[in-house]
């Protein structure tokens, strides 16, 4: 099977390697302890089966007795026991986050003991909620303890050994990865008894490509026969039948993320950022974000004045959700729905209504105006209870503060904000990546609302680096970025508090309400508490909008349906996926169809003919000219010279 | 003429040094950090403050600038071009050879035919001037020099594509099909018909521009006196021109063919890229996109040294062809 990629991936090493691309070689190569499943459920993959103790402290996995290595050393609980051991050890950052740091966390796994060759039991300081979803490749005893903890990232991990269901073979760089199908996998002989005579995929080709269009071309050429690197476009475009049969070859695939992308505000308050000024961490010059931006009614205002769907419909063709709390529906279990009365639904007038009267205490029109407009222009800025409005008084179409010590912020105005004017001028800038082409799209759809109720905003497009630099300094009002998560929602939830400002953290965000709740949910193995409490968390954030999320995207893969049956329905399948949620469970149940799809490309007689007939040609005309060279003719040589005077003879 | 060898050797050689030096500081005078830049993965999430900090050290962005700079200088010459920060364990002089090999292909072929057929072609019009064969080829050069290149290519693809095309005939991408032939032969064919469209491509763009200067120049040649007194002298027309008029002609093109080697280094970015074709072209591309500045220092290196080095060869190559320059 031909699969194909606009990313090459960077690394053997999975402690190495940070492109997403090398993840699909490794969810095929490594497995989990427990895996990830078709609907996002714990499923058995190197172990069989597992139980908790009464006081959440003990788990006990069972693992599978048949499993082997790549390199045909049997796997045993050792493997388990050093896999966890030598993360922590070594303070491995890409899996020390599902284990837990023992001298840094306040959760974390305490002991691995190997009860038999085939059960591991884990211990806990104190109940942890996720040990069923540790996103965790389980390693070789024999090949990592060798390595010492310093070169376990820079190490080649030349080729990688797992024992997952293919086998690297061999890496040809800028060009493809070859795998092949490991048959002593342990999984294969239970779906072999639910479908007697399956065949399986045998070899993955994995091709790189720079960008889609040779992508595209070839995919609708039928040299690739699975892609999730379409542009949006292309995915859309692209026919179902390709190729001269009349049959349907294309199926197109849309399955949940667990991401989403937020217009974020940096509501850094001016407490924090003069401790960090203090401390060093940020430099005086910093921390030039816009004091509105601290202020809750300028925030929920702008989510009033978004259309999330619109954007959804219209900048990402529709191939997304809309969005709206932290969680994505991918798990629907940890999702938060919004409810009605407490969304904010696009109304353009309850935006308007909002900046001309945050306190809701009424409002006196001026002399002779009837009503206020969008802008709040025919706000009297004299009464008394206007003093806490944002109104246009200068005409200019953008609102002002009419008296800043009235308005509710964590912030106050500097006179340097950001790059822009006025601090009492409601006028933002925000910050996009360049990459991000869609996100662009969708700024030009919403800046115009926003202009329409009185706030100027003024696009920046920056490269990634820089958006990460900014960032890290606080100079930024408005920006728009997003986020990747797990199947467990720790890591997204963790992204607001207060301990990941200048680490994962992009708003700047700091609630100690949210912070306490965080930590109790880490330690609630009942899932239906955890479930309250994460809940909870989301309604906070939503409430407290650092974050407008107006999109959860969903995942396009296309695929050749006429060579290879049991794609699955995506879109009730999240976790399917081309390498899922690092695991091989689509390569389990696809069948190829026809013998020889995907095979080395045959001898092509037509380009063997063209060649022939261009050297022939070539030769052809070398002997025409040949034979006309015997031929003498005349040809002109150029213009005639200049006339020359004609020559005197000498006088006598 | 040992004299001027000894000049403009000296001069290519501050040249290249001059180069390296601007080199280094170009590069790491561009916005954006590669430490950050290293951990772009899934939906744009960002890595902790410590990790950076690790990354800064290990890529050696933490040392003063100068020590930086002395240890680039010592280690280009040395060889050492280090490790790409991108593809962590491997040399960039490996990429760049892997790479530079397929460039050499596509762009060398390309450049020969080029050459070959624009002299033909230059010679055979200005021969003719005038004429029909004259205006149609010049005609024909001009509509293809003046499409761009990526859109030639597509539509050759639409044209030729062994599938999708109208007339069924080549691959549309790669260097070789995937996994590659392993007996010699077919290797051979098959790297000849994924070369076809590519070169095809690049041939027809830059067609034109040789044509031009080989017919201007050999029009030039042949208003000159001593082309009437080789003609009045009996010889005919075609030992006028071989041994005449056309080898005045070719000294400007010395020139012209010293930059096109100069530039086959680089490669054809668009070709590569709407053909997937992995060479230098590409490279450079995704190095620039990933911040990777030792590959791209080898590859502006490399391109230096190229031009550096042309030039100078075509300074001794026009020395020995043309008398009057050893002299002077």
């Amino acid at each position: 099977m031909r699969i194909g990629d606009t990313q090459e991936i960077d690394s053997l090493n999975p402690f190495a390697a940070v492109e997403s691309s090398s993840y699909f070689l490794f969810a095929h190569v490594y497995d989990l302890l427990v895996g990830i499943g078709p609907t996002l459920e714990p499923v058995p993959q190197l172990a069989r089966s597992w139980s908790v103790s009464a006081d959440g402290l003990s788990w006990t996995f069972n693992l599978y007795d048949n499993v082997k290595w790549h390199d045909n050393t049997s796997f045993t609980a050792d493997d388990v026991k050093f896999t966890i051991e030598y993360i922590q050890q070594c303070q491995l950052a890409l899996f020390l986050g599902y284990v837990g740091d023992p001298t840094a966390d306040p959760v974390y796994i305490e002991t691995v003991t190997v009860a038999s060759p085939t059960q591991v039991v884990m211990t806990t300081n104190v109940p942890k909620a996720n040990m069923l979803s540790l996103f965790v490749f389980i390693l070789p005893e024999h090949i990592w303890s060798g390595i010492a903890c310093e070169d376990a990232e820079t190490v080649a991990n030349d080729p990688p050994i797992g024992t997952g269901m293919y086998r690297f073979v061999r890496w040809e760089q800028g060009s493809f990865i070859e795998m092949e199908i490991n048959t002593n996998y342990h999984l294969i002989p239970e779906v072999l008894a639910r479908k007697p005579g399956m065949d399986f995929v045998d070899k993955i080709f994995f091709q790189f490509y720079t960008d889609a269009l040779p992508l595209y071309n070839d995919f609708r050429a039928g040299d690739i026969d699975a892609t999730a690197d379409l542009t949006s476009r292309q995915f859309l475009e692209l026919a179902l039948n390709i190729d001269d049969l009349p049959d349907v070859d294309v199926v197109k695939l849309t399955g949940d993320d667990i991401s989403f992308l937020e217009i974020g505000f940096c509501v850094a308050s001016d407490a924090i950022i003069g401790d960090l000024e203090a401390s060093g961490d940020l430099l005086p010059e910093q921390g030039k974000r816009h004091w509105l931006m601290t202020n809750l009614t300028t925030r929920q205002a702008i989510a009033l004045a978004i259309d999330r769907q619109s954007l959804v419909d219209n900048a990402f063709q529709g191939l997304g959700r809309k969005g709206e709390s932290l969680i994505p529906p991918a798990t629907p279990y940890w999702h938060y729905d919004v409810p009605d009365s407490e969304e904010y639904k696009f109304n353009l007038t309850a935006a308007a209504a909002l900046l001309n009267d945050p306190r809701k205490d009424g409002f006196t029109l001026r002399t002779g105006a009837t009503v206020p407009g969008l802008k709040g222009e025919g706000l009297d800025p004299a009464a008394a209870n206007n003093q806490d409005a944002f109104a246009d008084i200068d005409g200019d179409g953008i609102r002002e503060v009419i008296n800043t010590s009235r308005v509710d912020a964590e912030g106050a105005p500097k006179g340097n904000e950001g790059i822009l004017t006025s601090p009492d001028e409601m006028k933002f800038g925000i910050w996009i990546i360049d990459a991000a082409t869609e996100s662009q799209t969708a700024a030009d759809i919403f800046l115009p609302w926003l202009a329409s109720i009185g706030i100027s905003v003024q696009k920046f497009i920056v490269s990634e680096g820089q958006l990460i630099d900014i960032s890290y300094g606080a100079d930024y009002d408005l920006y728009m970025w997003g986020f990747g998560g797990d199947v467990d929602p720790d890591f997204l939830l963790s992204v607001l508090t207060t301990d990941q400002i200048l680490g994962w953290q992009d708003a700047w965000y700091s609630n100690p309400e949210y912070d306490a709740l965080y930590a109790e949910q880490q330690g609630l193995v009942d899932p239906a508490e955890r479930q309250a409490v994460v809940h909870e968390m989301q309604r906070i954030a939503y409430r407290d909008t650092p974050y407008i999320i107006y999109i959860y995207q969903f995942v396009t893969t296309v695929g050749r349906i006429d060579r290879f049956t049991g794609w699955g329905n995506w879109s009730e399948s999240p976790g399917l996926g081309l390498s899922g949620f690092g695991n091989s469970f689509l390569m389990l149940q696809l069948e190829p169809v026809a013998a020889g799809a995907g095979g080395p490309l045959a001898l092509n007689l037509y380009a063997l003919g063209g060649i022939v007939a261009a050297v022939a040609a070539g030769i052809v005309t070398a002997v025409v000219v040949i034979l006309r060279r015997r031929r003498r003719e005349q040809m002109p040589l150029g213009p005639p010279p200049p006339p020359q005077p004609p020559l005197q003879p000498p006088q006598p | 003429m040992r004299r001027v060898i000894v000049k403009k050797s000296t001069n290519a050689a501050a040249a290249i040094l001059l180069i390296l030096i601007a080199n280094f500081v170009l590069f790491r005078v561009l916005p954006g950090d590669p430490a950050t830049q290293f951990f772009r993965s899934a939906q744009g999430a960002r890595p902790s403050e410590e990790l950076i900090e690790r990354q800064r050290q290990i890529l050696g962005i933490g040392d003063p600038i100068h020590v930086q700079l002395g240890k680039y200088l010592v280690n280009t010459f040395t060889g050492e071009w280090g490790y790409s920060f991108f593809r962590k364990s491997q040399l960039v002089t490996d990429i760049i050879a892997q790479k530079a090999a397929w460039t050499l292909l596509l762009v060398g072929t390309s450049t020969l035919i080029t050459l070959w057929l624009g002299i033909v072609i230059g010679a055979m019009s200005a021969w003719r001037r005038g004429k029909a064969f004259d205006l149609g080829s010049l005609g024909v050069g001009f509509f293809f020099y003046s499409m761009p290149t990526f859109w030639l290519g597509l539509l050759l693809v639409v044209l030729f594509h062994r599938t999708l095309g109208v007339i069924r005939l080549f691959p549309g991408s790669g260097a070789t099909s995937i996994p590659p032939p392993t007996e010699p032969l077919a290797l051979t064919v098959d790297v000849l018909s994924h070369l076809a469209l590519p070169v095809i491509t690049l041939v027809l763009v830059q067609l034109a521009g040789i044509t031009l200067i080989m017919r201007s120049s050999l029009i030039e040649v042949l208003t000159e006196d001593y082309v009437v007194t080789a003609k009045a002298k009996g010889l005919s027309d075609r030992q006028v021109l071989k041994r005449h008029a056309i080898p005045n002609a070719r000294l400007p093109m010395v020139t012209v063919i010293a930059l096109n080697l100069a530039f086959i280094v680089t490669g054809a970015i668009q070709v590569e890229t709407v053909f997937n074709y992995d060479g230098v072209g590409l490279l450079t591309v995704e190095a620039f996109q990933d911040s990777d500045y030792p590959v791209l220092q080898g590859l502006f290196l490399i391109l230096t040294f190229a031009v550096v080095i042309a030039n100078l060869v075509s300074d001794f190559v026009y020395a020995y062809l043309d008398p009057r320059v050893r002299f002077e």
